[in-house]
């Protein structure tokens, strides 16, 4: 290679210009999901048959003519469409969300009172499944130990979660009584549904960082290293590790919002409070304000996620640093 | 090519022998799945329909030798059950992935084989789509449409359309950009040619494989959508219903909701294994 | 002196490499030679313990200066071997650009047989990183230390692994085919260092398949074939007087005898291209021309050969000549006629007048299909017997047995694959073929057998050959005129013997470094 294609290959590698480029891009990208989750959101509820005030009130509502009219006129229920689209994009900015008609509050309220029971156990579970996933795929690279692994991860990943749910429940609550139902402190309480939920995350984690590994074993670079005297673990602990994450926190990204949807499953198992509860409740009383809320809600939780994890991710591998393409 | 290399790429010198190891290795998953299929269509092969007739002199009982995996809260055979709600809950996620799939072949063409605005668009909204969680778009279809099983079949089949979308648009577009693809472009090959012979196989093969893999999903979510109450009513011959009924009991009658979940774990497990071989298999063919 | 003795490889239960012996003293260059598939990598990574899973290596004695690695009569396993790899014999690889991981600093890389033996704190092992950075000819080796791999050029990379090969100053290298894959720049490059390093007192053991690179630096040379030694002795004596049969076709493939037709000046030119550029828009925003004001003319049975560095813009004008790409500026005219200036709808009836072959024949051949699909795709409608029919005739004209029609891609090898995408080229009945690197591929039996390939059917069917290549000396064999190409021009065109002669700056030194 010419030194000028040397010059020109090393000039474009951490130009600033380049990575706050990159970063505009992301928050562009970010801002037209947010923007789109939105629109459906709206469009969605203006497709639902029926009188708005109505849904808005719910089904046994005895509010006076009076009544509807002024929730009418609060609301901008009397706008043109094309008003109360720009109503709808603009309210969730200023965090108003609308209100809960069963539980005649603020969604917001609703939400940052629910937030953070759900938060943790998502948090925990995900942490979990990392080490574990990581415990599994890194240190059973060969032998025996990797074809159990092995055998074991599809079974993790297909486990129904509502079902490792329940029979958690069955075995250690009920029958065993370590984690009782009722009462405990809580980190009992959330032993049972971390674990639930951390299962078929980890299986999936661990089955991409595995094949992440083992691919990378592939790659020239790790016979080189295994050349100058690099054991088993060592390479993976020097090398293949940093190859196999990029990949692997990607999808841990992307699971993240799964982990939402299962927590409502495993909030209702163990009769936990949190959003999955919220979002039943709503579900069931057809609230449909407090639902769009909570799905509009995950697409913010995604957006974020999807941030974070691109800059994991373009601090674990420089080549992705580079303004333009990828390697 | 050296000696290693073969080796290491596991040549596809196939020689019996190890055809053999291969179709072992899937064998208890097919197995298991020829099971449940025969029982999905001819339930009277594994259990007797009287059995399916409410007791109430037989309330709850735990397993035994004459109710293998014990009575229910009506007193009805449990194991019967399963095997005549086989069918039902199956056929939830055989819907699902063949509607998903279709779609998800089609727009995927679109949108690699089309103009690129047609591309983008797809693109942009698949992306948008995606950014929910699959259970959360399900539950709040359930929540437009009202509760019922038509409703959960319809939110899970849109919860999973996304994926379907964007790896439809994907392999699509990787077909289109191989190299045999641009030599039979060379070759003078007609685009309409192209798009048939080289690239629908080369979508629809991935396709068919996420189908498979995602037949379990969509069998699990609607379960799970049952299980919280949104879908058929109790009483319904269904493993995601029994399951739900079982739920007040978990102390005292856990076989209820443990005994459909776990023909349940079985089924999907057995599914994703098969569709896991296939996936290797074609993998291998690919090279 | 690394001493093995009755090495014997398995896999389950073939037999790969039978009672094999290699002796490697320091200051001395052993050469093991083979076709592909003789054992060869096998045998040198049985050295290291470094075998893939599933494959034991035996062997009756093995000792590395007088101590023994192994129990006699035993297996040579990854543990055994471990404290002797990065510290008394150390490993340089095929593609040594690549050989670095790209996710740590080239400085890091460089020092981990220090780290890894334990020879030196984390401080130390720096310093003594960035030295021997600089005793391999790096310039600025405390920044390159300091840098990605992607942030240096190839060259660098590969004295990089050199340094990294040498930090712990170990007694022996085995080097696995390390000029194979490389253009003739670094080849030569490599071959200077490692030569440089055997007469300061390093032995090496050196796999090729090559015996023209390995008479450049090996004082001995043993040849393997099936797992087998057939030959051994002193380099010399090996290629001017070789005994066995396969010694004799590796000799043979090392030289390399001319292929040129007959130049006809009155046959008809069937390509043409006049000032041909191609601008291109970089991720970066800004344009680069890769192509600048390049013109050629190619007369039916003639061969062009255009020459270049990597990046020289070669490719690029491949894909203008076959209307991949429309020029910036320019025109290409295939006999005569107007040909990037149609539009696609017109132009595609006539594309079987000028066909293709490229370097990595498994990217063109859709793997799902057999090879006789795939050579079919090229013929024009016919009836279905008469189809079977001509993909076998296409078969046996490219040399290949009819059977081979009913196999997939993976299942041939490299050359039987190029052979295939040839016979779907010819298929199409077409007037020019552009062969962009068809060999660079392959082994050099390979090689030679593709060349005399392409030749032939120069000569038999009038075709007109266009081919494409950085390997300058193949191309003196079979091309009639040259075309040399440098940054997107053109710096030097002619009858190739004229343009080799008159020896521009860029041309002499294409041709230094190719032997």
């Amino acid at each position: 290679m010419t030194r000028t294609t040397a010059q020109r290959v090393g000039s474009r590698f951490l130009r600033p210009g380049a990575l706050w480029r990159a970063l505009g891009r992301r928050i562009s990208a970010a801002a037209l999901v947010l923007w789109g989750a939105a629109s459906l959101a709206f469009l969605v509820l203006a497709a639902v048959p029926g009188d708005p005030v109505d849904i808005m009130l719910g089904p046994h509502s005895t509010a006076s003519p009076e009544a509807r009219a002024d929730i009418r006129e609060r609301w901008g229920l009397n706008l043109p469409l094309w008003q109360q689209y720009l109503l709808a994009l603009w309210r969730p900015l200023t965090g108003d969300f609308g209100i809960s008609y069963q539980q005649q509050r603020p969604v917001t309220a609703i939400l940052a009172e629910q937030l953070p029971h759900t938060l943790l156990l998502a948090v925990v579970a995900m942490a979990l499944a990392i080490a574990i996933a990581v415990g599994a795929a890194a240190f059973t690279r060969r032998g025996i130990f990797r074809s159990i692994v092995q055998l074991l991860e599809p079974v993790a990943v297909a486990a129904p979660t509502f079902w490792l749910a329940l029979t958690l429940a069955s075995v250690f609550s009920y029958g065993l009584g370590w984690f009782p139902a009722i009462g405990g402190n809580p980190v009992q309480q959330l032993v049972l549904p971390a674990i639930a939920l951390a299962v078929p995350l980890a299986g999936t984690l661990g089955q991409l960082l595995r094949d992440g590994l083992d691919e990378a074993d592939r790659q020239p670079f790790a016979e080189t290293a295994r050349a100058r005297g690099l054991g088993t673990v060592g390479l993976v602990w020097r090398h293949t590790l940093r190859h196999a994450a990029s990949g692997t926190v990607t999808m841990a990204g992307t699971l993240f919002g799964w982990l939402l949807g299962g927590a409502v499953l495993v909030e209702s198992v163990f009769a936990r409070p949190g959003l999955g509860r919220v979002a039943l409740d709503a579900i069931m009383g057809r609230d449909l304000q407090v639902v769009m809320a909570l799905v509009l809600f995950a697409g913010v939780v995604f957006v974020i996620i999807t941030l974070v994890v691109d800059a994991l991710v373009a601090f674990l591998d420089p080549r992705t640093r580079r303004g333009g393409d990828r390697a | 090519m050296s000696l290693i290399t073969a080796l290491q790429a596991g040549q596809q010198r196939a020689s019996a022998a190890s055809t053999w190891r291969r179709l072992l290795a899937v064998a208890p998953a097919v197995l298991i799945l020829i099971l449940v299929v025969f029982a999905a269509f001819f339930p009277g092969l594994f259990a007797e329909e009287a059995n399916l007739r409410p007791n109430p002199g037989a309330v709850a009982l735990p397993p035994s030798a004459e109710h293998w995996l014990g009575t229910d809260l009506s007193g009805r055979d449990i194991y019967t059950r399963i095997v005549f709600g086989t069918g039902l809950t199956l056929s939830v996620g055989i819907r699902v992935v063949l509607v998903a799939g279709l779609i998800g072949l089609v727009v995927g063409l679109l949108a690699g084989l089309g103009p690129r605005w047609l591309d983008a668009a797809i693109t942009r909204v698949t992306e948008v789509l995606l950014a929910f969680p699959e259970l959360l778009i399900a539950l709040a279809v359930v929540a437009i449409l009202g509760r019922g099983p038509e409703s959960v079949v319809i939110g899970v089949t849109t919860a999973l359309l996304p994926a379907y979308l964007r790896q439809g648009r994907v392999y699509s577009v990787l077909a289109r950009s191989t190299g045999f693809v641009e030599a039979a472009k060379v070759l003078g090959v007609p685009r309409r040619r192209i798009a048939v012979r080289h690239i629908m196989p080369s979508v629809a093969r991935p396709l068919l494989v996420l189908m498979i893999l995602g037949f379990g999903s969509a069998v699990t979510t609607a379960a799970g959508l049952t299980f919280l109450g949104l879908g058929m009513e109790s009483g319904v011959d269904e493993w995601g219903v029994m399951m739900q009924e079982g739920r007040n009991r978990l102390g005292d009658a856990w076989w209820i909701t443990s005994m459909a979940g776990f023909a349940l774990l079985i089924t999907v497990v057995a599914v994703s294994w098969l569709g896991r071989w296939v996936a290797r298999t074609v993998q291998r063919g690919e090279r | 002196m690394i001493r093995l003795q009755g090495l014997t490889v398995r896999a389950r239960n073939r037999v790969l490499v039978d009672d094999i012996s290699v002796e490697v003293a320091p200051g001395e260059c052993v050469a093991l030679i083979g076709p592909s598939g003789a054992g060869k990598s096998l045998t040198a990574r049985s050295i290291l313990g470094l075998l893939p899973e599933g494959i034991t290596a035996v062997a009756q004695e093995f000792t590395v200066d007088g101590e023994p690695v192994v129990q006699p009569a035993s297996r040579v396993s990854e543990g055994a071997t471990r404290h002797l790899r990065g510290q008394v014999i150390s490993f340089i690889p095929q593609e040594a650009q690549s050989a670095l991981d790209p996710l740590r600093r080239v400085g890091d890389e460089v020092a981990e047989p220090l780290r890894i033996h334990g020879l030196a704190s984390r401080g130390e092992a720096r310093d003594r990183a960035v030295a021997a950075l600089a005793e391999v000819g790096l310039d600025e080796p405390a920044l390159r230390a300091r840098q990605y791999p992607e942030q240096i050029s190839g060259g660098q990379r590969q004295r990089a692994v050199l340094a990294s090969a040498q930090i712990a100053a170990p007694g022996y290298l085995v080097a696995d085919e390390p000029t194979t894959a490389l253009d003739p720049m670094l080849r030569a490059d490599l071959i200077a260092a490692l030569r440089a390093r055997v007469e300061a007192g390093l032995g090496v053991l050196l796999i090729s398949h090559d015996l023209a690179t390995a008479a450049r630096i090996a004082d001995r040379v043993i040849v393997l074939a099936d797992g087998r030694v057939v030959e051994t002795g002193p380099i010399r004596t090996v290629l001017e007087a070789p005994q066995h049969p396969v010694t004799r076709a590796l000799a043979a493939a090392a030289t390399g005898e001319p292929l040129t037709g007959s130049r006809n000046e009155s046959a008809p030119v069937v390509l043409e291209a006049r000032d041909l550029t191609l601008h291109r828009t970089m991720p970066d925003g800004t344009t680069r021309a890769t192509v600048s004001d390049v013109s050629l003319a190619v007369r039916a049975g003639s061969t062009l050969g255009i020459v270049g560095a990597s990046g020289a813009g070669k490719s690029s004008v491949a894909r203008l000549l076959l209307a991949l790409e429309t020029p910036t500026r320019g025109e290409v005219e295939l006999a005569g006629e107007p040909w990037s200036r149609l539009a696609e709808r017109e132009r595609r009836g006539q594309r079987h007048r000028i066909q293709a072959i490229a370097q990595d024949p498994l990217a063109v051949l859709n793997p799902r299909w057999t090879a006789a699909r795939s050579i079919a795709e090229g013929l024009p409608a016919m009836p279905r017997m008469q189809r079977a029919a001509a993909v076998d005739a296409l078969l046996t004209r490219v040399g290949l047995d009819a059977s081979l029609g009913q196999r997939r891609p993976g299942a041939l090898s490299g050359g039987q694959r190029q052979r295939v995408a040839i016979a779907r080229a010819l298929a199409a009945s077409p007037q020019v073929l552009i062969a962009d690197e068809p060999i660079a591929a392959l082994d050099p039996p390979a090689q030679d057998a593709i060349l005399r390939l392409l030749a032939e059917l120069r000569d038999r069917d009038g075709l007109a050959l266009v081919m494409i290549s950085h390997d300058i000396a193949a191309l003196r064999r079979i091309a009639d005129d040259l075309l040399v190409l440098d940054q997107g021009r053109v710096v030097a065109a002619g009858p190739a013997e004229a343009v080799v002669a008159a020896a521009d700056p860029v041309t002499r030194a294409l041709l230094q470094v190719a032997h």
